[in-house]
Parts: C-alpha cells; sequence; structure tokens
C-alpha cells in the first residue's frame, strides 16, 4: 500500500490470560525490551495499561493529569493519563516500525489486556487490516497520517 | 480549597441580596488568584470523563503554559499524538508464537511464559519475576509475554 510504510501480521481470537482478543497486534510500550500483544480497538476512547505492565513501567510514568474515572467493558476505573511513547513492529523485509508519542490511561485498576484506542493513539495514524484469504495470512498495515 | 470556598459563602450570605452577586464575582476572582487554573483543571477534567476530547483541546489551547502543574498535564496529555517512522524493523513473527501457545498452552495453565519466534525463554507466576530472570539470562529484548489462563 503506498501510504503505508511498515506491516506484520496480527492475530484473530488470540487468547492472552483471561482475554480473548478479537485483533491483537505486536508493539512496544516505552523503553520496556519486551514485545507485547495487545488489543487494537478502534471503538476505545483511549489505550489503557494496568497490571503488571503498568507496574513495570512506573520509572517511566511523569507527569500525569489528575486523576478521573472512564467506563470500560469491565466496568468504571479509574486512573490517568500519560504521555508514553508506543512502537507499532514491523516485521523483518516488511517496512519499518512506527513510533508514536502517545496518551495512554494507566490504571492499576485496569484488569485486561493493553488496549490500543483511538485518542492519542490510532487517531494520528493510517491503518488497515487485511484479512487474507488463509488462516495466518491477516496483514495490519500502519503508516504516517502527515 | 473548601475553607475559602466556606470562607466566600459565609461572606456573601450576610449581605443584601443585591450585592451578592458583585461580591461573589470579586471572591471567585480571590479565590483564582489562590488556586490558579483549578476551575478550568476541574472543568477540563469533566469534558475528558464526558468524551468530549475535542472540547477540552480547545479549552486547553487558550491557557498559557506554566499557569499550573495540573493545566500543564492536561496540556502535554491531551495534544495530539505524534508520530515518526523508524528506520529499522523489529517485530518478530507471531506466527510462530501463536503455534507454540496452541500446542503448549495446557502446561503452563495460570502462569506467565516469554517466547521468542516459537521458542520459549522462560515461565514463572509474576511477569515481574519473569522479566527479572530473562534480563539476567540476557533474553529480554525481542521475547514476548502471555499470560496463559488457569
Amino acid at each position: 500500500m503506498l501510504w503505508s510504510s511498515g506491516c506484520s501480521l496480527f492475530l484473530v481470537s488470540s487468547k492472552v490470560g483471561h482475554w480473548r482478543l478479537p485483533i491483537a497486534v505486536k508493539c512496544r510500550i516505552g523503553n520496556l525490551e519486551e514485545t507485547e500483544l495487545a488489543l487494537l480497538d478502534t471503538g476505545a476512547e483511549w489505550s489503557v495499561i494496568g497490571g503488571e505492565t503498568a507496574k513495570i513501567l512506573e520509572d517511566e510514568l511523569n507527569f500525569p493529569t489528575e486523576s478521573f474515572t472512564m467506563s470500560t467493558r469491565l466496568g468504571r476505573i479509574s486512573g490517568s493519563l500519560y504521555r508514553i511513547i508506543i512502537r507499532l513492529l514491523a516485521e523483518e523485509n516488511f517496512g519499518y516500525d512506527l513510533t508514536v508519542e502517545s496518551s495512554v490511561f494507566v490504571s492499576r485498576e485496569w484488569e485486561g489486556p493493553i488496549v490500543l484506542g483511538y485518542r492519542g493513539f490510532l487517531e494520528r495514524i493510517r491503518f488497515a487490516l487485511d484479512p487474507g484469504v488463509a488462516p495466518g495470512e491477516q496483514i495490519f498495515y500502519f503508516g504516517l497520517a502527515e | 480549597m473548601t475553607v475559602l470556598l466556606k470562607e466566600a459563602f459565609d461572606k456573601v450570605s450576610k449581605l443584601p441580596e443585591t450585592l451578592q452577586d458583585e461580591i461573589a464575582k470579586e471572591i471567585l476572582a480571590e479565590l483564582e488568584t489562590e488556586a490558579p487554573g483549578e476551575k478550568i483543571s476541574e472543568h477540563v477534567k469533566k469534558l475528558v470523563e464526558n468524551g468530549q476530547i475535542e472540547d477540552a483541546r480547545d479549552v486547553l489551547s487558550t491557557i498559557q503554559p506554566g499557569i499550573s502543574s495540573a493545566l500543564d498535564n492536561w496540556q502535554r496529555a491531551l495534544s495530539i499524538p505524534k508520530a515518526k517512522l523508524d528506520k529499522s524493523s523489529e517485530g518478530e513473527n507471531v506466527k510462530d508464537d501463536a503455534l507454540w501457545l496452541r500446542d503448549n498452552s495446557e502446561k503452563y495453565k495460570g502462569k506467565w511464559i516469554a517466547l521468542k519466534n516459537g521458542v520459549l525463554l522462560g515461565a514463572h507466576n509474576s511477569r515481574v519475576e519473569l522479566r527479572c530472570s530473562l534480563i539476567q539470562t540476557g533474553k529480554l529484548s525481542g521475547s514476548m509475554f502471555f499470560r496463559i489462563d488457569d
């Protein structure tokens, strides 16, 4: 695709812990070296990080907004917005990674998976999902919106 | 802030009604001096909670930075995300990891596991502990963590 700068496979209906993720994509959060499998959710207002990932990221979390509450599929949770780098990972020989200075809702109360939502993240990147014609051929394309 | 509000209320309630509006305005202005930006910050929080993000951004766009740390943090958090291309690609093939999970998850119920290219790097009840052990063995980079349902 002309606008796409990189792509990777995405997983469909993948089980991560207690949760089944309809669409899961690979990313890196902040300066963490490990790769995360995150729920891509265009219907989510914010990207969300909680649980042990939030604990590991603690040293990188600065300048929080005031705490506020947000409605989620698991009920209302409170937390704050932080500015965090999220990197979408392209597979080798399939373009380049895309780094996004994002706004993420971090909540110790969130027990669900990492969510990549619209505000503060998807709103400034182009992306497309190609379902492919056979299992294992699903491709997540991404690129700069500018 | 609560004490100040109570004082303001007491002052205003003792005055004739015709003067109350005028005095109330003056007291609010004093409160604003005592806690600059607090009301705006509270307003922005309400907008964000209601999902009115563009409205919150509009309000913040008229505010000079440095009035209060709370407002500065809202401005930072609600600013438009910035994306840039890296001239590298660090994604591993997730297909191999998915195959491993399909075939081996049963043995690791309730645990965190770390995989890379379909190879198990470690397993532990705690992600934090698993991460520490991978740092010690130099295997953390590029690994992918999964929590297996129990």
